[in-house]
């Protein structure tokens, strides 16, 4: 966090609406990002950050100086997501009612964009496999670089037990891509064997 | 064939130490699930990596700021309805104690009547014993200190009432002069 963003954060905290404003044009791709990956709907993404940001500017006054704003910021989205997830469940849905599936265009040119656009789906089908708490934990891990250490207090996790979630997550990832995309399959092979043969 | 500990070598993030990563790598030539596995997670993890960071729309920021004011304005709503809701509840409360009270007073009027009769009576009686109270404490005093006496009170009196206001006119004069 930079100077400006310490003295946003300061004026915020005495109830400063602009300078609140001026933090969430820092951290709304962040937040959006995470919400988006655990959502994987561009509607529920926006609505999801905007309340994320809302309850941040609303929790200000109980939010802790010495602890990292954007972690903080991210455990009140992954939170918000993972109840969004489980209250899905019990929700039944019309097919009209269905979210709108359209992430935001990513770069120039119709070809680049279907292949961004390619990817993002497959990505989004990945992440979809992994319980809402594990997908948290990936992204976070994969898109934010947090440490072990920081998934756990924005997840409210040990972190035993955030090395244990990502392994298991990792494995079914893996299993999930080689399904979709299966690898060449290979004959049982000895050692120092040519593959040509 | 035994994948273990193999695999979860392979998913681990944690450094492997020389002899892990030989008895590994002898593993991953004989065996094709778990080189499978390991070729499809660095897949994944290759395509995490070519994936950006998404954006949301222009004007998020603007957006947020009607949404708060919305935010704001419902719970204003709510709060109101609660506050009405109190006050409703605590008047009907009220009520209907004042009409439980009021129903053996309006199965017999007559008695209703003559109790509201008793109590003006006693109000005029204690207000005329109050004025002959009075009025006997004045008589007394006025007995008690002669003319001459009651025209120095008066006097006295009148003089600190011109010296007040002429104090006060002063003291406000000079402080609009400091102005």
């Amino acid at each position: 966090m930079n100077e400006f963003e310490s003295e946003w954060l300061r004026k915020a905290q005495r109830g400063d609406q602009a300078a609140f404003a001026c933090l969430i044009e820092v951290y709304q791709t962040p937040v959006y990002n995470l919400c988006y990956r655990m959502l994987s709907s561009a509607n529920d993404a926006e609505d999801a950050a905007q309340e994320t940001f809302l309850r941040a500017y609303q929790g200000l006054s109980r939010y802790d100086n010495r602890r990292s704003f954007s972690t903080w910021l991210l455990s009140i989205a992954a939170h918000y997501c993972i109840d969004q997830i489980r209250r899905r469940r019990f929700t039944v849905m019309s097919f009209e009612e269905l979210p709108y599936f359209d992430p935001p265009d990513l770069g120039p040119g119709p070809e680049r964009s279907l292949v961004a656009k390619e990817k993002q789906q497959q990505v989004q089908a990945l992440l979809e496999s992994l319980n809402p708490q594990d997908r948290a934990a990936v992204v976070m891990r994969y898109w934010y670089d947090f440490s072990y250490e920081e998934i756990g207090e924005s997840l409210s996790l040990t972190i035993s037990a955030v090395k244990s979630r990502l392994h298991r997550a990792r494995r079914e990832l893996a299993l999930l891509w080689a399904e979709q995309v299966p690898l060449p399959q290979t004959v049982e092979r000895t050692r120092h064997e040519s593959p040509a043969f | 064939m035994n994948h273990q500990p193999f695999e979860s070598w392979l998913l681990s993030e944690d450094a492997l130490d020389e002899d892990q990563t030989h008895l590994l790598r002898e593993h991953l030539e004989i065996c094709d699930r778990c080189s499978n596995l390991e070729e499809s997670w660095n897949d994944v993890h290759r395509l995490f990596d070519a994936t950006p960071r998404l954006a949301p729309a222009i004007g998020f920021a603007d957006r947020w700021q009607e949404r708060l004011v919305e935010h704001n304005r419902k719970r204003n709503f709510v709060q109101s309805w609660i506050l009405f809701g109190i006050t409703a509840g605590g008047a009907a409360i009220l009520l209907i104690l004042l009409g439980l009270q009021a129903i053996p007073l309006l199965r017999s009027p007559e008695n209703f009547l003559l109790f509201l009769i008793y109590r003006l009576v006693a109000l005029v009686t204690y207000v005329q014993t109050a004025q002959n109270l009075v009025f006997s404490i004045l008589k007394t005093v006025t007995d008690l200190v002669p003319p001459p006496v009651w025209i120095g009170l008066f006097g006295t009196f009148t003089m600190v009432c011109v010296l007040w206001f002429v104090l006060l006119k002063q003291l406000t004069y000079s402080r609009r002069m400091n102005l």
